[in-house]
């Protein structure tokens, strides 16, 4: 059972996502995307209809992402096992809702054009959280910031 | 005719210029005895007819195909087929299919800065002595330009969605009645602001000349997103108990409608109104109660933020094109942002809706009050990083002076 956050957790959703098309239906998406959990960060990217890659980076490459998505990690764990329960987010997991009530915002980046990926793709992304229900998560435990 | 000769018809006897077997076949196939008989008379050899019988063609599929034949038909020059356009292309789909991007090979790429032709000759067609003026008005490609114009193009019919079936009505549950006008509220100023769109695109599409057609498929594109979103926002108004709400004030559309050139309604309606909108489709996401107004909210944002990419693109385009522009693009968000802020002062009814929902409800009025100040500040910091991605990285001091103030400075605390 992968780790939540680590590369073989990443993978293990983008397998998930990539093995029914169920990208495709959404239309493309291209978007190079980070991922900010307590002192680790991944990039996620997006080309065409699917999922092309995943890996680890130092976190001051999350920068050169479009935007990265960084939230305390009780509320990344929160939002994963809603996901888990119910297949989908709950209107109070969604990504949408976790970036509006957030007064930082989910999504970052120095790049107002580039931070609107998040937005104009918001379903694709959607999709790949949700994709987690179907692989099973164990959590790391929260290390001291 | 015995049953005998109609069995085994003898080819050589003709009645009425029609050889007995080929008017016993035309007879099972119930073709017109007539349409055999002109046929020959003009030179229609009997072979070719039977082929025709024998296939199961109609008499006007065969006839159609015995006029394309050149047998029998008068020379044909072909001088269309040798006019000098690039032929030979192979347009080849790549990741993403056989996009409005990969067919723009060889001269076909080429749009150049100034289109000269105001008839509809597709760009890269050979041009036709006498053809109509369409009184295009715009051919200027930096007027209308943006490098995504393609992407955005194929993206958008990739993207589409139904409001009658991609959102889940059925999850609709009653509200509490200040909920639910406050929604009701916020979507009659989304009709409101959707059908001006609709006027202004419809208004200027027409206008672009037919060297840039990119523009045009976008744009269209654009217009029908605007329908989509009158249309949804129409449907959750009156889907849950509610209706619609009072007409907003309007001033906003203003500059808008009166603009009088593409570029000024393009960085009225693409940056500074469709980022204040972002905002608004980004609450009803964010403050969503129901699984319906979320995806509702959600799917029009994804529409949303593609409009505000061409709009991005564009200006960065237009000024990296035409700098002298600059002092005019500025002057002319200043005079939306005046309208804006004319809006915002005073349109009670949507300064109190959104109030209510970013508040929770009306017993909590005074925090909702509180997050709207500090609502549209995000609304302007974020419509400002946009202009900063276009390249007007100086419209913060050139903001319109009221603006800044009514909106810059941070909420104070509660006590």
């Amino acid at each position: 059972m992968p780790e939540f956050p680590s590369v073989e957790w990443f993978e293990a959703v983008r397998e998930v996502v990539s093995r029914d098309g169920r990208l495709r239906k959404l239309g493309t998406c291209d978007a190079v995307v980070g991922v900010k959990v307590l002192d680790k960060a991944f990039e996620i990217t997006f080309e065409a209809f699917d999922c092309v890659g995943v890996r680890e980076v130092p976190p001051s490459d999350l920068a050169k992402t479009d935007f990265y998505l960084e939230a305390p990690y009780e509320t990344w764990r929160e939002m994963l096992e809603n996901i888990k329960e119910h297949g989908k987010p709950d209107r109070q997991y969604t990504l949408n809702t976790i970036d509006f009530v957030d007064p930082e915002g989910f999504a970052k980046s120095d790049d107002q054009s580039k931070k609107d990926k998040f937005y104009r793709y918001g379903q694709t992304f959607q999709q790949f959280f949700n994709a987690s229900a179907e692989i099973e998560t164990v959590f790391a435990a929260p290390q001291p910031a | 005719m015995t049953q005998k000769a109609i069995e085994n018809p003898d080819t050589t006897v003709t009645i009425g210029g029609v050889p007995a077997d080929l008017r016993v076949k035309a007879k099972a196939k119930n073709w017109p005895l007539v349409f055999i008989e002109r046929a020959l008379a003009r030179g229609a050899p009997p072979a070719f007819l039977h082929k025709a019988l024998d296939a199961g063609m109609t008499p006007l599929q065969a006839r159609e195909m015995l006029v394309s034949s050149a047998e029998g038909q008068p020379e044909l020059s072909m001088a269309w087929a040798r006019v000098d356009t690039e032929r030979g292309i192979r347009a080849r789909p790549g990741k993403r299919g056989l996009t409005i991007d990969a067919i723009n090979i060889g001269s076909y790429a080429d749009v150049p800065e100034v289109w000269p032709d105001q008839t509809m000759r597709p760009r890269g067609a050979f041009v036709k002595p006498g053809a109509v003026s369409m009184g295009y008005t715009i051919y200027s490609k930096a007027e209308v330009w943006a490098d995504n114009l393609g992407a955005l193009y194929e993206e958008a019919i990739q993207r589409r969605w139904r409001p009658a079936t991609d959102v889940p009505w059925e999850s609709i549950a009653p509200l509490p009645e200040d909920r639910e006008r406050a929604i009701g509220q916020l979507c009659t100023e989304l009709c409101e602001y959707n059908y001006m769109v609709i006027l202004a695109l419809g208004k200027w599409i027409r206008e672009i000349s037919y060297g840039y057609h990119e523009a045009k498929l976008f744009l269209s594109t654009v217009l029908f997103d605007t329908g989509r979103h009158y249309e949804a926002f129409r449907k959750r108004a009156l889907a849950n108990g509610g209706g619609l709400g009072v007409q907003g004030t309007g001033y906003r559309l203003v500059p808008i409608r009166d603009a009088l050139n593409f570029s000024e309604m393009a960085v009225l309606v693409f940056l500074l109104n469709d980022s204040f909108v972002q905002s608004l489709y980004l609450l009803g996401a964010g403050l969503a109660q129901n699984e319906a107004d979320s995806k509702l909210f959600s799917l029009a944002a994804q529409d949303k933020a593609r409009h505000l990419a061409y709009g991005i693109e564009h200006l960065r385009y237009l000024l990296e094109h035409q700098p002298e522009r600059r002092d005019e693009m500025h002057k002319y968000l200043q005079k939306g942002e005046e309208y804006l802020l004319k809006d915002d002062e005073e349109d009670a009814p949507m300064r109190e809706a959104l109030a209510i929902l970013l508040g929770g409800g009306l017993r909590q009025i005074g925090q909702g009050f509180h997050r709207l100040k500090d609502f549209r500040r995000r609304q302007v910091l974020t419509y400002l990083g946009r202009l900063d991605s276009a390249g007007l990285d100086d419209h913060r001091e050139r903001l319109w002076p009221a603006t800044a103030v009514a909106y810059l400075e941070p909420a104070p605390e509660l006590v």
